[in-house]
């Protein structure tokens, strides 16, 4: 038994529930040839670096199991003959770079739609905590104004006595 | 004439934590090593050793069977 991971395309048109059932029924076809899984991660919809089956974008997922080498072939042709499969690719990988600590299935299918209304949410956050700052500058600028109106009378009255009794002194020295 | 008797460092042996980028999966960090038309660069244009830009070679192959990678990018269309 060894490591090994296969990366597919799965067509951008099925919705979060039909993908899931595609990703299990490959996880099933592997079960019935004697596999293990060890990690599922689902990438999410990408943009293809070239268009295949004249789709433009693809939900790409990737598949870490433990299989004997022989029935690879096996499972390979059942993503071949899937026609929700786009492409995929099956590689030989090391036990060290299994994927660990990833979320359940359901969380990672779960998050792509209600991201987007999370994303949304954080926006409008953001913008009413930007609201906030603003107004909270707006008012520290207002008092500060005010505080500056208000001592500023304070001071000239004070400066213009001692300028009056300095001129009034300077004037007396003259004389 | 300087840039042609110039000693060009492998970045993978200065830092082996690079090493570890070498991967299909990794297909932004290979886009370093492709051409604006996706071709890939010769090993004595980047300065990667032979032993790695095999490996190089390799990992872009794969990250173009998984349409990753461009095989070819017609700049008239862009």
């Amino acid at each position: 038994m060894l490591y090994y991971e296969s990366m597919y395309i799965v067509h951008p048109a099925l919705e979060a529930g039909r993908l899931k059932d595609l990703i299990l029924s490959i996880e099933k076809s592997l079960h019935s040839l004697g596999g293990e899984t060890c990690a599922l991660n689902v990438w999410g919809k990408k943009k293809l670096a070239y268009p295949i089956n004249k789709e433009k974008y693809g939900m790409y997922v990737l598949f870490q199991f433990k299989n004997d080498g022989v029935k690879n072939t096996e499972f390979n042709l059942g993503l071949e003959h899937n026609s929700n499969v786009l492409a995929y690719l099956t590689t030989k990988i090391e036990d060290d770079t299994i994927l660990s600590d990833l979320p359940s299935l359901d969380s990672q299918l779960g998050l792509l739609n209600p991201n987007a209304n999370e994303s949304k949410l954080t926006d409008n956050e953001i913008k009413t905590t930007k609201e906030v700052v603003e107004e909270k500058i707006s008012e520290t600028k207002e008092n500060s104004e005010e505080k500056v109106s208000s001592e500023a009378p304070e001071v000239s009255e004070e400066e213009i006595k001692k300028t009056e009794t300095e001129i009034v002194s300077d004037t007396k020295e003259e004389k | 004439m300087a840039l042609s008797h110039q000693t060009k460092i492998c970045p993978f042996k200065e830092n082996k934590d690079l090493i570890v980028m070498i991967n299909y999966k990794e297909h932004k960090f290979l886009r370093k090593f492709l051409t604006e038309q996706g071709k890939i660069i010769p090993g004595y244009v980047t300065g990667v050793s032979a032993k790695y830009q095999r490996l190089i070679a390799k990992e872009i192959k794969k990250a173009r069977n998984i349409a990753l990678l461009p095989y070819h990018v017609d700049p008239r269309n862009n």
